[in-house]
């Protein structure tokens, strides 16, 4: 009972109590490796990212084309049915801009990031990406962007052979 | 289907760096709510306990580790996990142990230790996100917040401020919990809209603080709380519900996952207009955005409306449906699982009577508790009325 | 749980394991030994099974050669089945050549890891009997931990395991195990541990799980077979899903289904074990039946 309870337990400890030596800690940096199989829609993704193209895979039952693409329909249920390419424009979903890296330390230049829907694939099917050639004012959800490539010949197949999506220019497809 | 109540609640102090290891901190919690209901260890027949990646606390299957604090050694034992949704969902699975007969007592315990990892809980979040297709872009956690917040914000139109008054709400409701982690009695919306900004738009004021602690309740059936106590809260519902894997696939606007994990507790607890029928919330609120989401989800209001409840008054203490009055997340901290204890916890020392200064004024019959969890895509609902 | 508390009617369980991915296993098992006592010891954990298994040598009767001869029945019986990846035909004498790692433990006496999948479709009694024709009816299940300090456990004996079967049995109603029981399923992570899970389990008298097996008790003909589906031994060991698959092949074989490692006479009733591996004390109990 909250108001009977007179003595709530834990000792709270300051960083510096914590690092200085005051209290005793024992450490341990463990040793974990993965090597992650990416399957096999995955891996034709990624194969396909080295040509500059973007793939998905179409389920015959409901007509969703997925994308990132996948073997089996979450939907459905069921196996999905085809290959098919999608186009390297699409939409910005929603985005943040970030002034922390990935260790929460503080950066200078902030990082567009954000969900795309892509063009050629059906609704809210999309990826996370970075943004470029955008500021804080002009970037807006709901605008169109396309990929901007990395050269052929530094491509490895990763989500990173996209170096960052940037506005459709006019008139541009 | 058996009467389950709750008869017993826990819970240790939250904050960045607690002295106990985590059986210390499970034992302590424990204690406490054994003492509460009544009961000793002996009583006890199966122990639950909710904790979080093992990566927090640096050991592997760490269930199997802080079994003896939980009090579970040589009995029928098990840990659950749904990420921040455990919070919520180990009392339901303590639940299923009564209501299907296997139990009559059972003591449920939620414990985190965030602090064990070096340099800071980020760098274990970070194995959150999908191997191939989010790390190589090298993600931090808060971004997946922010763009969640930002489409909430931009498809309904709503202002930074609007949502920054939740934090404030919370943070201000702490100051009357004996745990709380960051409560601040004199915190306004300026504070928070001129916090840092972390990734746009959330800033640091809009989280919750990472926390160790631990926290416990004691559920029994109908024939034994009958017996041993005068403080009786009945587990009335459960839902839980989990959206897609993907989710860049996903609807970031509304949690469609929470609304129909709600609708399975309110199915089962005859509730069919929970804005009238119910009379405290406790929706889980690591950010302050996520509390108007979840109040959304919960159908506690229409989509989109739930800063301008707080805005109104409504969710205030003295308000005609007071929302985390515990000071929440953002107030008490977000010793991720550990959050039991201000969010199950919370409900049954509210319905009792027994919340001391933070008792909402509305004399409160039925209230709902929420946790939301796994890839930001789990909802775990708790319905509780008076006894 | 949940069927039984009335929150849902069919629930689908799944378990998986994908232990390729990990290339470090050996340091993932010693980041769940105890981070103050057990860890610094260094080393790979499986010393702890090679501890286990001498004590419960010394204390049950068991030889090095009864764990042995659990080796060669389970890969022989894998050799039936189509999901295994361990099936082989091998003597006790391989085994016994086969390197020491953790004394008495030899190579052979460890289950290897593998990737795999299982799914299981549980129903409410009133639902089974709505779409399936031959359910398969889970009468009792029980599961129980030990202590977590290594240095408190009985190392002679599953306690866990004994508590689990017993809470399964009370449930089911099953007074005699060893003669109630047609079949069963039991961990066999390490040679020694289906032995001593077999005692635990109360399927043969206490010291004689090692005569048993020599009789044939055991055996696939034998008139309570245990791992026919090869076990972890036979079929790959997957990790945390190693409980499932132990009962989806008692499933299997009460439903007629298990193909070229059925087992000949008729089975009603089948009892499937499992146990958490290296460091842990913990273990469930399914006792499943047809024809009720």
């Amino acid at each position: 009972m909250s108001e009977r309870i007179k003595h709530w337990p834990g000792k709270r400890l300051s960083s510096k109590e914590l690092t200085g030596g005051k209290v005793t800690t024992t450490s341990t940096d463990p040793k974990v490796k993965y090597a992650w199989a990416c399957g096999e829609a995955i891996s034709r993704f990624l194969e396909e990212l080295k040509n500059g193209k973007l793939i998905g895979r179409k389920c015959n039952s409901c007509n969703q084309i997925l994308f990132p693409p996948r073997m089996f329909c979450e939907d459905c249920f069921t196996p999905t049915n085809e290959w098919v390419y999608v186009k390297d424009t699409g939409t910005i979903e929603t985005y943040s801009i970030s002034y922390l890296d990935t260790d929460a330390r503080r950066i200078k230049d902030p990082i567009y990031v954000g969900v795309l829907s892509v063009d050629g694939a059906s609704e809210k099917q999309g990826i996370m990406h970075y943004f470029g050639e955008v500021t804080p004012k002009t970037i807006k959800i709901g605008m169109k962007v396309k990929a901007v490539w990395k050269p052929k010949k530094d491509r490895e197949g990763a989500i990173t052979d996209i170096k960052y999506w940037r506005p459709l220019r006019r008139g541009e497809k | 289907m058996r009467k389950v109540a709750c008869i017993g609640a826990g819970m240790t102090l939250f904050w960045r760096r607690l002295q106990e290891t985590g059986k210390e901190m499970c034992w302590e919690a424990a204690s406490m709510a054994l003492d509460q209901a009544g009961l000793t260890l002996k009583d006890i027949d199966m122990v639950v306990l909710g904790s979080a990646p093992d990566a927090f606390d640096g050991i592997h299957m760490k269930g199997e580790n802080l079994l003896d604090g939980a009090g579970g050694a040589k009995k029928p034992y098990m840990r659950v996990f749904t990420g921040g949704g455990t919070a919520v969902f180990t009392p339901i699975a303590a639940w299923w142990h009564i209501a299907s007969g296997l139990a009559n007592k059972v003591l449920v315990l939620c414990e985190e230790k965030m602090s064990s990892v070096f340099p800071h809980p980020q760098s274990a979040f970070g194995h959150i996100w999908d191997p191939i297709l989010d790390r190589p872009l090298k993600p931090n956690l808060v971004w997946i917040f922010a763009m969640e917040m930002n489409r909430y914000m931009t498809k309904h139109g709503i202002k930074k401020e609007d949502i920054a008054r939740i934090a404030v709400k919370n943070k201000r409701n702490a100051v009357d919990h004996p745990c709380a982690q960051l409560p601040d009695p004199n915190i306004t919306v300026e504070d928070v809209l001129n916090s840092e900004v972390m990734a746009w738009p959330v800033q640091r004021l809009d989280i919750s603080p990472p926390s160790d602690g631990a926290s416990a309740l004691v559920k029994t059936s109908e024939k034994v709380a009958k017996k041993v106590s005068d403080d009786i809260a009945w587990v009335e519902g459960t839902g839980w519900c989990i959206d897609k894997t993907m989710w860049t696939c996903r609807d970031l606007v509304f949690p469609e996952y929470v609304a129909r994990a709600a609708k399975q507790a309110y199915r089962m607890a005859k509730i069919d207009n929970p804005r009238k029928q119910i009379h405290v919330a406790e929706p889980y609120d690591p950010f302050d955005y996520k509390e108007c989401h979840h109040t959304e989800g919960l159908l506690l209001c229409d989509k989109g409306k739930a800063p301008s409840m707080t805005k109104e008054g409504i969710t205030y203490r003295d308000g005609d449906l007071p929302i985390c009055p515990s000071g929440g997340l953002l107030g008490v901290g977000n010793p991720i699982a550990a959050t039991m204890g201000i969010k199950a916890g919370e409900i049954y020392w509210q319905l009792t009577q027994q919340a001391g200064k933070r008792q909402v004024k509305n004399d409160p019959e039925v209230g709902v508790c929420q946790a939301w969890g796994d890839l930001m895509q789990y909802g775990s609902v708790l319905v509780m009325r008076r006894g | 749980m949940q069927i039984m508390s009335g929150a849902v009617d069919t629930v689908a369980v799944e378990s998986h394991s994908k232990i390729s991915d990990l290339l470090t296993y050996s340091d993932v098992l010693a980041f769940a030994l105890d981070p103050i006592y057990n860890r610094p010891i260094g080393g790979h954990p499986h010393y702890l099974a090679g501890m286990e298994m001498r004590r419960f040598l010394r204390d049950s009767k068991c030889t090095e050669k009864d764990c042995a001869r659990v080796v060669v029945k389970n890969r022989t019986n894998a050799l039936k089945n189509v999901s295994s990846a361990y099936g082989t035909k091998l003597t006790t004498d391989d085994v016994k050549r086969s390197p020491e790692v953790f004394s008495p433990l030899r190579q052979l006496d460890i289950s290897n890891l593998v990737d795999g999948s299982i799914v299981m479709v549980l129903a409410s009694a009133k639902k089974a009997k709505e779409i399936c024709d031959n359910p398969v009816w889970i009468t009792g299940i029980g599961w129980n931990s030990d202590t977590p300090w290594i240095e408190n456990r009985d190392w002679g004996r599953a306690e866990y395991a004994e508590s689990a079967t017993q809470m399964a049995y009370k449930m089911a109603g099953i007074k005699h195990p060893s003669s109630d029981i047609d079949f069963a399923e039991i961990d066999d992570k390490f040679s020694y541990k289906e032995l001593e899970h077999i005692q635990a389990a109360k399927l043969c008298r206490k010291g004689e799980a090692g005569k048993r097996l020599r009789k044939g008790t055991f055996d696939s003909e034998g008139r309570l077979p245990v791992n026919v589906s090869g076990g972890s031994l036979g079929c790959g060991n997957l990790v945390e899903a190693a409980g499932l698959h132990r009962a989806m092949e008692v499933a299997l074989q009460l439903r007629g289904h298990a193909g070229r490692h059925q087992i000949r006479k008729v089975v009603k009733r089948g009892l499937a074990l499992s146990w958490r591996s290296i460091p842990t004390a913990t273990g469930g109990a399914v006792v499943m039946e047809v024809g009720r």
